[in-house]
This record gives structure tokens, C-alpha cells and sequence, in this order.
């Protein structure tokens, strides 16, 4: 029980972003546009110089640590001085920071909120691979998630089988349910 | 007990024992996918085995191409003909690498059959590759949606949007439960609290 209402939260963002990814076209139908407008927050100077031999990641760990935007982030490879794309994947707001070496600027795009986007991102996000504590954290909670999953389906039939009256309704639901989903994994 | 409180506990518990094959299936393929490329060897290993090498002809018209809706959904209606000609009908996708090729996956569950059609050279290829258990269980955690063929895929999808609304009636059924619980309240009600803290402190700071 107190594991349940713990985990409630993650619970209905994985049935929600579920949902939603599974009727992409008609929630999509709700926004006016099918992605989603980046929106400027900001500009400003940046005159950071990078030694030649600098890797684009490197470059780019650089500049979310001077931002103070650090985090789990993808960046598309600069060459020949042309602007450095970051793609900061905050939950709530993407962000897309480009550093332009050649004028000594970055500017800083939000991705404005869309519900069907941030459930979608919560969805997929996972995993220990970033290095960063709170990613750590997250993707710690998602196991936790998905280990309580299977543990309260075990812990549903035990506590089913201790209750006498539900023994035959219970034993049925449970050999439809089972059957049903031997059907599907025969059949498609 | 109230009538209300049997019909709530019934409903959590029945809904449950029907859902379990899906539940343990999601919950597997979610610690799967979680520990992709560390715990466990990557899935869909490209090694495709030949089937058959064949001449064979259907018509594909040249705007059939996924670049607008209605060109994929007449790329998608070609290489259902296709598959019914080679009573290979069920969940696939369909690709068009360049004008002179079509190909199309057609995915079950354990295994993944791809037919290569030149158009220009009127031949087709068949090729098959087998899943290993994950990533099997990938597969059936990634089905989604209604715009596959056939009844049962319909209905697969159905299940799945039934397994999402049974989560939410779970929750909601859940904490009526714990509510009715007066000596439980308290450590409940720390963990419902601490729970909604956490996920939005994560989501704020991720």
C-alpha cells in the first residue's frame, strides 16, 4: 500500500504518456501546429575561447557549466567555427542553445510546454548512462517503478487466493486474462 | 462494509487478475529497457536469414511515399497487398529507401520477416530475423496504437489503452482504500505526500 501511494505519480504519467502516445494524431489535434514553437529567452555574449583540439561534448559541458544549465544534453558536431547546437533536455522545457563562435554569442530557445511532449520525454526517459545525480535519481525511481509493478502482481495474487469468496471469480479473471494474452502471443 | 467499498476493492482486485499477464509484461520490459546495453546484450541483432529470392510483380504508384499522409497511407495500403500475396498479412511497417525499392518488416512478437521489392528489376527478397527473449519482450512493450491490420492487432491495442486506464482506476481505487483505513492514515498519507514531493522535485530539476 504505501509503495502504491508513493509511486502513484510515476503510475499515472506511465498510463497517461501511454495513452497519449497511443492516440498521437488525435491529441496532436488539440495543438495548432505538430511541433511544438521554440521560444527566445534569451541572448548574450560569450567569449569563451576553446583550444583547437576541444571536442564538441567538451565544448559543450563548457558552456552548460557557465550557463548554470548543466544536465543531460545531446549537441550536434561544430566544425570550421560553425555554431555549436546544444539541445539541453530539461522534463518540463527542452532547451536549444547555439553558440555562435564567429560573433561571440549564444542565445537560448525554450521549447514552449506541450503536455503530450513533456508526458512523451517522461516516458522514455531512463537509465544510469548521464552523470549527473538527479538522472541517477530518476532513473533509480523508474526501477523502482517497474520492480513494484511485478511485485504487486505477485503480492495481487497472493492476497487474492487469501480471500475465500473472491477464489472463483478471481480464478476465472485471472485464466482469461492469461489465455487472452497467450492468444495474442500465438496470433500476432 | 459498504456496498461501495465492496464494488471499489472487487473492481481493483478482478481488473487486476485479468491484467496480470500485461502488468508483468510491462514491468519486465521496462527493467529491460532500462538496462539496455549494460545489463543485458543489445536486442535486434541485424543478422537476417534468407528466405526466398523470387520474381514478382505489383504495381507501386510513384506518390507513394511517406513524405505526405496521404502518400504513406497509399505506401502503407501497396505493402498490405504485398503481404496478402505472400500470406504474410499482420503488424508491419513499410519503407521506401528510393524510388526503385519498397521495403516492408512485417513483426510478430518473436520474430521480424522483411521483404525487399525492386521495383525496377521485379524481384522480391525475403528475409527473416528471430528475436531473442528481450527482445521479444520489447516488442510486445512497444505494440501500440490502432493502425496495424487485422482484429487482434486491434484488440492488442485495446488492451494495452485497457492496461493504461486500469492504472489510473488502480490509483484512484487505491487511495479510496487507504482513506478508509483509519490506522494507516498518517504513514499513508507521508508516503502519498513524499511520493508527489519527489516526482515533482525530479521533473523540476531534471
Amino acid at each position: 500500500m504505501y509503495l502504491g501511494l508513493f509511486l502513484a505519480p510515476w503510475l499515472l504519467m506511465y498510463a497517461l504518456s501511454t495513452l497519449a502516445m497511443g492516440h498521437r494524431p488525435f491529441v496532436q489535434s488539440f495543438y495548432p501546429t505538430e511541433k511544438p514553437k521554440n521560444l527566445m529567452e534569451r541572448k548574450l555574449d560569450y567569449g569563451r575561447t576553446f583550444d583547437a583540439e576541444t571536442t564538441a561534448q567538451q565544448k559543450a559541458l563548457l558552456v552548460l557549466q557557465d550557463l548554470g544549465l548543466e544536465g543531460r544534453h545531446t549537441v550536434s558536431n561544430s566544425k570550421d567555427g560553425s555554431p555549436l547546437v546544444i539541445t539541453r533536455q530539461h522534463a518540463l522545457f527542452q532547451r536549444r542553445i547555439v553558440l555562435d563562435p564567429k560573433a561571440a554569442t549564444i542565445f537560448i530557445e525554450r521549447e514552449e510546454f506541450r503536455g503530450l511532449n513533456f508526458l512523451e520525454r517522461m516516458h522514455r526517459r531512463r537509465g544510469f548512462q548521464d552523470p549527473y545525480l538527479v538522472e541517477d535519481g530518476w532513473a533509480f525511481t523508474v526501477d523502482l517503478a517497474v520492480l513494484t509493478l511485478v511485485f504487486w502482481g505477485f503480492s495481487g495474487i497472493w492476497i487474492w487466493w487469501g480471500i475465500r469468496q473472491t477464489r472463483l471469480w478471481g480464478g476465472i479473471s485471472l485464466a482469461f486474462g492469461i489465455a487472452l494474452f497467450a492468444a495474442f502471443l500465438a496470433l500476432i | 462494509m459498504s456496498s461501495f467499498d465492496r464494488i471499489n476493492r472487487r473492481t481493483h482486485l478482478y481488473l487486476g487478475l485479468v491484467l496480470f499477464p500485461w502488468v508483468l509484461m510491462y514491468g519486465v520490459s521496462s527493467f529491460v529497457i532500462s538496462h539496455h546495453g549494460s545489463w543485458f546484450k543489445p536486442v535486434n541483432q541485424p543478422v537476417w536469414e534468407p528466405l526466398f529470392d523470387r520474381t514478382y510483380k505489383h504495381s507501386v504508384p510513384d506518390d507513394a511515399i511517406s513524405t505526405t499522409e496521404a502518400g504513406r497511407q497509399l505506401l502503407r495500403a501497396v505493402a498490405a497487398g504485398i503481404l496478402k500475396d505472400n500470406n504474410l498479412e499482420g503488424a508491419f511497417y513499410a519503407q521506401r529507401p528510393n524510388p526503385g525499392e519498397l521495403r516492408i518488416t512485417r513483426s510478430t512478437f518473436f520474430d521480424q520477416t522483411r521483404l525487399i521489392y525492386s521495383i525496377k528489376d521485379q524481384t522480391l527478397r525475403g528475409e527473416r530475423q528471430r528475436s531473442s527473449w528481450d527482445g521479444a519482450v520489447l516488442r510486445m512493450h512497444t505494440r501500440n496504437g490502432y493502425d496495424q491490420p487485422l482484429f487482434l492487432t486491434k484488440m492488442w491495442a485495446f488492451t494495452v489503452d485497457l492496461t493504461c486506464v486500469t492504472m489510473i482506476v488502480w490509483v484512484a481505487s487505491g487511495i479510496i482504500m487507504w482513506w478508509r483505513l483509519a490506522k494507516v492514515r498518517v504513514w499513508g498519507a507521508i508516503a502519498l505526500a513524499g511520493g508527489a514531493a519527489s516526482f515533482l522535485f525530479l521533473v523540476w530539476t531534471l
